[in-house]
C-alpha cells in the first residue's frame, strides 16, 4: 500500500488532569467539542494529515493522562515526541504552577532540544480566569518556549500552535534524513526530499538517529 | 423460574384493578422485558459471586475499622485524592442518565464511594487511581451504595481479581498482563501481529502498539472500549471467573476483529 504521507511528525501533550488535553486534541483532528469528556487512562492518539508546502504531514498526537501515577506509563512516550506541548488551564492556577514540574520532567526524559510549547487552556472562561495572558508569556519566555491562549470550546487558536511546530520541523526533520542516506540538501531538489524521507527504513533510520543523537 | 411467572399471574388476577392501568400503559416487548428482567438480576449475581470469590463476606458484620460513612467524612479531612475525584466524577458515564446531574445523586454516591475508598484502603496504597471511577460506576448501576464500596474492595483485594495491582503507584500488574498478552499473540496470532506485536490499522499504516490498547482494556476491564450490553457480560464473566478473563477477551477481540 503507498503511503499517505511524506513526514511522520508525533506530537506530546501533556499537563495536569482536566485542563483539556483531550479536547484539544478532538478539536484539532476532529473538530468537535464535548464539553465532558471521559478521563483518559495511559496515553491514548489520534492523527491528522495536512499539508504544509506541498509536502504531505501525517501528525500523531500522543494524549496522555493527567494523574502524576500515570507518569510511570506516559513518560516512555517523552523521548519519542518530536514537539511537546504543555497545557494548563487558564481558570486554575494550581495547573499554571505545575507546569514548572511538567517542564522539568520533559527536561529529563523528551529528548535534548525538542520543542516545546506552552498552552493556557479554556481562554473562553474569561470570568473564571485565575492565571492572566502576561503571566504565562513570563513562563514560556523564561523557559524559551511559544506560547498561546486557546479554547477548545470556541476554537480559538487551535491551529495555531500546531501549524507553528511545522515549517521548522519539517526542514530539519528532511536534512536529518538526507544526511541519513548521503545526500546534501543543496543538490536535491524537494521533491527528492521527499521520496527520501518516504521510504520506510529510512523513517526508522531517521528515528533512531534522532534517539542515537542525544 | 416458572414458579415466579405463575405467582406474578395469580396475584395479577386477584387485584382487578390494576388490570385497567396494564391496558392503558402497552406492556413492554418481550424482549424488552427479558433485558430488564436481566439487568436486576445482575445486582443478585454480582454480590453473590463476589462473595464467593472473597475469603471475608462481602460486608463485614463488623467492619475493620469504620463504616463507610465514617470514612467519607475522614475522606473530606484527609484524603489526598479528593480534588482528583472531584473532577472525575463528573467525566464519568456523563451520558448514563443515573451520572447525567451535575452533583446528582448518582454522582454524589459515587463520590462518596470513591473518596471513602480512597481512605480505606492505605495498606496497599490504591487510594485513588483515574480509571476506578468507571469501575465504580458500573457497580453503582446495580448495586447500593454501601455494597458498592464493600465490592469494590473485594475487587481490588481478593485472589481471584486482585486489581490493587492495575491501580497502585507503577502499575505492577499491568506489564505482566501486557507480556502475557504478547506470549498469547506470538503463539495464536503471529501473523497479524509480527514479530513487534503491532497491530495494523485498518486505513492506513499506522500501527499500533500494546502499550496503548492494553492499560484501557486490562485496567477497567473494558469499559468504554466495548458496546455497553456486551461490557455487562464481560463485567458478569470478570466478577465470575476474575483477572484470567481479561487476556482471554482481549485475544478474542483481535480474533474476531482481524480481517476487518
Amino acid at each position: 500500500m503507498a503511503k499517505q504521507y511524506d513526514v511522520l511528525f508525533r506530537l506530546l501533550l501533556i499537563g495536569d488532569s482536566g485542563v483539556g488535553k483531550t479536547c484539544l486534541l478532538c478539536r484539532f483532528t476532529d473538530n468537535e467539542f464535548h464539553s465532558s469528556h471521559i478521563s483518559t487512562i495511559g496515553v491514548d492518539f489520534k492523527m491528522k494529515t495536512i499539508e504544509v508546502d506541498g509536502i504531505k504531514v501525517r501528525i500523531q498526537i500522543w494524549d496522555t493522562a493527567g494523574q502524576e501515577r500515570y507518569q510511570t506509563i506516559t513518560k516512555q512516550y517523552y523521548r519519542r515526541a518530536q514537539g511537546i506541548f504543555l497545557v494548563y488551564d487558564i481558570s486554575s492556577e494550581r495547573s499554571y504552577q505545575h507546569i514548572m514540574k511538567w517542564v522539568s520532567d520533559v527536561d529529563e526524559y523528551a529528548p535534548e532540544g525538542v520543542q516545546k510549547i506552552l498552552i493556557g487552556n479554556k481562554a473562553d472562561e474569561e470570568q473564571k480566569r485565575q492565571v492572566g495572558r502576561e503571566q504565562g508569556q513570563q513562563l514560556a519566555k523564561e523557559y524559551g518556549m511559544d506560547f498561546y491562549e486557546t479554547s477548545a470550546c470556541t476554537n480559538l487558536n487551535i491551529k495555531e500552535p500546531i501549524s507553528f511546530t511545522q515549517p521548522r520541523k519539517v526542514r530539519t526533520c528532511m536534512t536529518e534524513g538526507l544526511k541519513l542516506v548521503g545526500g546534501s540538501s543543496e543538490d536535491s531538489n524537494q521533491e527528492d526530499v521527499t521520496l527520501t524521507v518516504d521510504t520506510g527504513p529510512t523513517q526508522h533510520r531517521l528515528h533512531f538517529a534522532m534517539l542515537l543523537g542525544n | 423460574m416458572g414458579s415466579t411467572l405463575t405467582h406474578v399471574s395469580s396475584e395479577g388476577s386477584l387485584v382487578p384493578s390494576f388490570l385497567d392501568v396494564d391496558k392503558e400503559l402497552p406492556s413492554p416487548s418481550p424482549n424488552k422485558a427479558k433485558k430488564h428482567c436481566q439487568e436486576t438480576r445482575h445486582t443478585d449475581k454480582w454480590i453473590k459471586m463476589l462473595k464467593q470469590s472473597g475469603t471475608v463476606s462481602l460486608m463485614p458484620a463488623h467492619p475493620p475499622g469504620v463504616s463507610p460513612q465514617e470514612m467519607k467524612e475522614e475522606a473530606l479531612v484527609s484524603s489526598w485524592d479528593i480534588t482528583q475525584i472531584d473532577l472525575d466524577v463528573n467525566r464519568t458515564f456523563h451520558s448514563h442518565t443515573m451520572f447525567w446531574d451535575c452533583y446528582g445523586a448518582g454522582q454524589r454516591a459515587l463520590f462518596t464511594v470513591l473518596s471513602a475508598y480512597s481512605v480505606y484502603d492505605t495498606l496497599s496504597e490504591v487510594g485513588y487511581c483515574q480509571g476506578m471511577s468507571k469501575i465504580a460506576a458500573i457497580l453503582l448501576m446495580f448495586l447500593p451504595e454501601e455494597d458498592v464500596f464493600w465490592a469494590l474492595a473485594q475487587l481490588m483485594t481478593d485472589d481471584r481479581h486482585a486489581m490493587h495491582g492495575f491501580f497502585i503507584p507503577g502499575f505492577p500488574k499491568q506489564p505482566r498482563f501486557q507480556a502475557h498478552h504478547k506470549h498469547i499473540l506470538d503463539r495464536a496470532l503471529p501473523k497479524l501481529v509480527g514479530p513487534e506485536h503491532l497491530l495494523p490499522f485498518r486505513q492506513d499504516e499506522e500501527q499500533m502498539c500494546t502499550g496503548i490498547y492494553t492499560p484501557k482494556w486490562f485496567l477497567q476491564c473494558f469499559i468504554d472500549r466495548t458496546p455497553f450490553s456486551l461490557t455487562l457480560k464481560l463485567w458478569d464473566a470478570y466478577i465470575l471467573d476474575g483477572e484470567c478473563m481479561l487476556t482471554a477477551m482481549a485475544y478474542t477481540i483481535l480474533k474476531v476483529h482481524r480481517s476487518k
